[in-house]
């Protein structure tokens, strides 16, 4: 007797910097429908680390209440984003070579391949989180689908992330304890991708850097496979630090001025503009020099760009030694999609051409629903996004009597 | 995971590659799930079977905790009140005596309680309890009399009476009414040793049983007899020819206007049967039967076993008293 | 017989004798030197007293950067230093952290300055941000340590330096900045012990505002020329970088504001000039002003600012479960330079440091790059 599959629930959370935020949705035909949206101002996290648990745990345990009291659905299983330092990835390979008698490939060639690329033990102290697919060589030839092919050296790659064993834990403890399975961690940049990135983007290459308040993660598509992602812990939150202690002003006015009045950019004539804190001239009212504020930020902005192309530059020598690495148009035709809450900041694209030398745009999460389609958001809506594709949930079946009473009394 | 699973798991710190790295084999998720109502709320959820076997258990503590008690022997004397019943005709004063004899009184431990009480004679059971607000909890079941011996003790003292339970015992019979001990046949003419409660009256074993029998079986003859006399009565031997009992009928239970019947006999060894038999016959007719002339007759139930031809098997015959 | 001096300026390191050396020209009498040194050959022989220390450790070839051997040379000479330091009621020490002898002398030798019954304030350097990470991490744990023995504590940042004197200037002129300040301080706290001011304060009032180890001590300094000089001093002293900090530091309990100009200074200039420091930095408490006519000044007023912030009785964060314990003798000297005044709000957590540079301190601080005047 097989009851008939319901269909499935996806939530998602993304816990940055500044806020964290969770999207419930339901698969129906294959996409994803929101049935609930939550976000809520994050608490214990600084620079993408955790420095206060507790509050942490608190504030992730009301951003999922509110997800569950507004769909009216119990979260069983989640998907967490992981971001920042504490993500490492490298390449892993593992080869096999094709039995010469027939010279075709074979499914059991290919996953004989992976096997051995995951028997790479991760470092001390560290934990496989995501095996992320990259280009399989089959003598040295990138191909799609390897099986029935001819060649003599079938070479898999993949893109491995771990994390310290310490830091998991203490996730998935958080989460477990409000009663949630953890049911897989997604790559946030690649999430951040998923949600801005199109597939011929990602066919013939791009660069994607999600800017948030803590940490800049990127991640570089080629041939529509990972071909290397970092992580820069610089974020919205150094800009408007460097704003607060040259102006000397409160963190919250540093913000303010940010959003209203900030640009990558510093211009000749911004130095000529005056402009008042509050606007209205009233008392304890405050000027400033615009030129200021531009010269600030668009420093510490094309520095964070800086330190991501020397990073990428960085990876890709290490995955091609030997070769000088160039970084222009030709290798990444779609050039540098930037999202994330300070892609928000007026003229990042042209700051990011300026340092880079590419082509960049800003990149809005492609949503059904309008208020998710902020560059903020990408993070949060890629995730679903990519979990729909690479980690589905499980099918649902309605539970019987005898399932019931077993979960009721399961210890 | 089953328990075979369990045990023999595979330790982690046994190189088994990656797969034991991989987060999923670090941290097995066991969560419970989120009751439909608590949506939105507290998120902690508990399984309920630890609470259930909890309170099953603590149930079963109290249960066995409460049991004990009932037999312990620590409770604080209470005021002292008695709830006391018998089946017989004990009073709750005798039985208040019994309790408070002892140094401890009332506080006596239930063991000695019952232990006093089943000393006496009259009594052949005692169920004594402590409840828990120090109240004693007495139930008796009393020796029931089927007869009473008189006996003077010496000379000076008043008359003694005792009674004779269906099991050969004596007791005083405290609390007996006067008319219920009046009712009761004597048992005369017996030979005893011992006195008091160890009084053993020979051919009691014949005689009590005998009454007992007839108490519950044929309570209207019962009530007719004021006496059994064990002069003729050797014991239960079989095969004792002679042995018998003789029971002395009140002569205020029969009809004037024939001859009185003043005895009965039975034999020892057969009452059981002259009894069925005596149920069957009419005596009554058989007083009034032409030729019953003498005022007084004797009936003889005793059915002596001499099958020959020569000496059929007597009837129960009834045999005129001599006047004296 | 010759009193000890009031003030003894003790150079401490490579850095702080070069900049005691280039200041001893310009002192009042009452401010004796003092110049101590791993490396012998920056003790100039002859003229001020010098003391050579871990003659045995190092001998006299300077540290290489060592922190500890600096501290064990400084040990060494205890005996000597506590003679050095005895009879004289106020000690600035001046010394360049990141270095072995700065870093790793410092603390101790304050610390025995402060033995011996000596108010100590320290005026001590940051490395610059591009001196790499293993200077600044060394400095960084200097100057929390400093800041426990010492009763004031100055800290001076080598990238504000550069921020004062235009791109292209040749370093030694950010050095003369720097110079200037401490000058500054220094004529201030000089001014005060001395004889025959305009307005005249007791010694031992300022010795009370810097009377207790690791507060936080703020500092500023500023020039003004001409008409309305004492005012432009003023706002000069306010806007002096060294000041400048979000947070706690801003506003401080007690002040001590010297004022020096020429002749033409009036006593009603200088309580304007102190009217608009206090305004910016606080002095709730006690606000203690010396104004001093120094002819040479000219029509030049200058106006130093020195002040404490004595910890405030509200209640500190509580200490978070598993935290340390915070220990009530050393208040919230978290707050002190340091950490609010580069990093601002990343104070307090740990340095980031991508290509050896701290990517927390902001951007235009490291690149050095001069902010347009603020309107």
């Amino acid at each position: 007797m097989t009851s008939k599959p319901l269909p499935s629930l996806i939530a998602v959370i993304d816990i940055g910097t500044h806020k964290t935020a969770s999207l419930l949705g339901q698969i129906i035909d294959g996409k994803a429908r929101m049935l609930s949206f939550s976000e809520r101002r994050t608490d214990g996290v600084v620079k993408g680390t955790v420095t206060d648990l507790e509050k942490l745990t608190q504030c992730v345990h009301e951003v999922v209440n509110d997800i569950e009291r507004g769909s009216g659905r119990a979260v069983e299983q989640i998907y967490l984003s992981l971001s920042g330092p504490a993500a490492e990835g490298e390449r892993v390979k593992g080869f096999v070579a094709v039995p010469a008698h027939d010279g075709k490939v074979t499914a059991k060639d290919v996953s004989d391949a992976i096997a051995s690329a995951k028997r790479l033990e991760p470092p001390e102290g560290r934990t496989t989180i995501l095996y992320m697919r990259q280009p399989t060589m089959l003598d040295n030839r990138p191909v799609g689908n390897p099986v029935g092919m001819a060649g003599k050296r079938l070479e898999v790659t993949f893109w491995r992330v771990t994390m310290e064993e310490g830091n998991m834990r203490m996730r998935v403890g958080m989460v477990n304890g409000m009663s949630i399975r953890v049911r897989d961690f997604i790559l946030a940049s690649h999430a951040a991708a998923c949600a801005t990135a199109s597939d011929a983007d990602k066919q013939g290459g791009v660069l994607v850097i999600d800017m948030g308040a803590g940490t800049t993660d990127w991640i570089l598509y080629y041939k529509e496979h990972i071909l290397c992602a970092g992580s820069i812990p610089v974020g919205g939150e150094h800009l408007t630090n460097d704003l607060s202690v040259a102006l000397r002003i409160s963190r919250e006015t540093a913000e303010d001025l940010k959003l209203r009045f900030g640009s990558a950019m510093h211009r000749e004539n911004d130095v000529n503009q005056t402009i008042w804190k509050d606007g209205d001239k009233g008392v304890g009212d405050q000027q400033f020099n615009r030129g200021t504020i531009t010269q600030v930020l668009s420093l510490r902005y094309q520095e964070t760009i800086e330190f991501v192309r020397k990073d990428v530059i960085r990876r890709l020598e290490a995955i091609f030694p030997g070769h000088a690495v160039k970084l222009d148009q030709n290798m990444i035709p779609s050039g540098v999609i930037l999202t994330g809450g300070s892609a928000n900041l007026a003229d990042a694209s042209e700051a990011v051409q300026q340092v880079t030398g590419l082509s960049a745009r800003v990149g809005v999460p492609n949503f059904e629903n309008e208020s998710l389609r902020k560059p903020e958001y990408a993070g949060v809506v890629g995730l679903m996004t990519a979990a729909i594709t690479d980690a589905p949930p499980p099918v649902r079946r309605p539970r019987g009597f005898l399932a019931q009473l077993k979960e009721l009394f399961r210890l | 995971m089953g328990l075979f699973d369990d045990l023999f798991r595979k330790r982690r710190d046994a190189f088994m590659g990656p797969a034991d790295r991989d987060w999923r084999a670090l941290v097995p998720q066991d969560v419970n799930r989120v009751p439909e109502g608590e949506i939105g709320r507290k998120r902690a959820v508990r399984s309920k079977l630890p609470t259930f076997l909890a309170a099953g258990f603590f149930a079963v503590l109290v249960g066995l905790l409460w049991w004990a008690v009932d037999e312990s022997t620590t409770a604080a004397p209470a005021a002292g009140s008695l709830r006391f019943k018998t089946d017989g005709f004990l009073t709750a004063d005798f039985v208040k005596k019994v309790v408070a004899n002892g140094p401890e009184g009332f506080g006596r431990d239930v063991r000695s309680i019952k232990t006093d009480l089943e000393a006496d004679n009259q009594v052949v059971a005692a169920d004594v309890r402590r409840r828990s607000d120090g109240t004693l909890d007495i139930a008796l079941r009393e020796r029931l009399a089927v007869a009473k011996i008189v006996s003077l003790p010496g000379k000076g003292t008043p008359m003694q009476v005792r009674l004779v339970a269906s099991d050969g015992q004596t007791f005083a019979g405290a609390g007996y009414p006067e008319q219920a001990v009046r009712n009761l046949p004597e048992i005369q003419h017996f030979r005893s040793s011992g006195s008091d409660d160890k009084l053993l009256i020979e051919g009691i074993e014949i005689a009590a049983p005998f009454l007992l029998a007839v108490r519950t079986g044929y309570p209207n003859l019962y009530k007719q007899w004021s006496a059994v006399s064990l002069r003729d009565c050797f014991g239960a031997q079989e095969d004792s020819p002679g042995s018998n009992l003789r029971v002395t009928v009140r002569p205020g239970t029969q009809p004037m206007d024939r001859p009185a019947l003043v005895e009965i006999v039975f034999s020892t060894a057969n009452w059981r049967n002259e009894l069925m038999l005596l149920g069957r016959i009419n005596v009554d007719e058989l007083l009034r039967r032409p030729g019953t002339t003498s005022q007084a007759y004797v009936l003889k139930m005793s059915i002596q076993n001499r099958t020959n031809a020569n000496s059929p098997v007597p009837e129960p015959r009834l045999v005129p008293l001599p006047l004296r | 017989m010759s009193a000890p001096a009031s003030i003894l300026l003790v150079g401490l390191g490579g850095a702080g004798c070069s900049m005691v050396t280039r200041l001893a020209a310009q002192l009042p009498a009452e401010v004796g030197v003092a110049l101590l040194d791993t490396d012998a050959r920056s003790l100039p022989a002859g003229g001020g007293t010098t003391l050579q220390l871990g003659r045995a450790q190092t001998r006299g070839m300077g540290t290489g950067g060592e922190a500890a051997l600096g501290q064990a040379s400084a040990e060494s000479e205890e005996a000597a230093l506590r003679r050095l330091f005895t009879g004289v009621p106020l000690v600035v020490l001046v010394t360049g952290l990141g270095g072995g002898t700065g870093s790793g002398a410092a603390t101790v030798v304050a610390g025995l300055a402060a033995e011996t019954g000596a108010t100590v304030l320290s005026f001590a350097t940051m490395p610059f941000s591009h001196e790499g990470e293993r200077r600044m991490r060394q400095a960084n744990d200097a100057t929390v340590k400093l800041a426990q023995k010492c009763h004031g504590l100055v800290v001076v940042h080598n990238d504000l330096l550069l921020q004062q004197v235009s791109p292209d200037a040749p370093l030694s002129e950010s050095f003369a900045a720097a110079d200037n300040w401490v000058g500054g301080a220094l004529r201030g706290l000089a001014g005060a012990f001395a004889p025959g001011a305009l307005i005249a304060i007791d010694p031992a009032g300022l010795r009370s505002i810097l009377s207790t180890p690791g507060s936080p001590t703020l500092f500023a300094f500023g020039v003004g020329q001409g008409e309305g000089a004492a005012m432009k001093a003023a706002r000069a002293a306010c806007d002096c970088p060294l000041a400048h900090a979000p947070g706690a530091v801003a506003k401080v309990a007690s002040l001590f504001v010297y004022v020096a100009g020429g002749s033409a200074m009036t006593t009603t200039e200088a309580f304007e000039a102190v009217g608009a420091v206090r305004t910016r930095f606080g002095g709730e408490t006690s606000t203690i002003l010396c104004a001093r006519i120094e002819a040479s000044l000219g029509d030049r007023i200058e106006v130093s600012v020195l002040g404490a912030s004595l910890p405030a009785p509200k209640a500190a964060a509580k200490p978070k479960k598993g935290a340390k314990a915070v220990d009530p003798s050393q208040p919230i000297f978290e707050f002190a330079t340091e950490e609010s005044m580069r990093r601002g709000l990343f104070g307090g957590t740990p340095m980031t440091f991508i290509e050896g540079q701290d990517v927390d301190v902001p951007a235009y601080i490291r690149k050095a790059v001069r902010l347009p005047a603020s309107p």
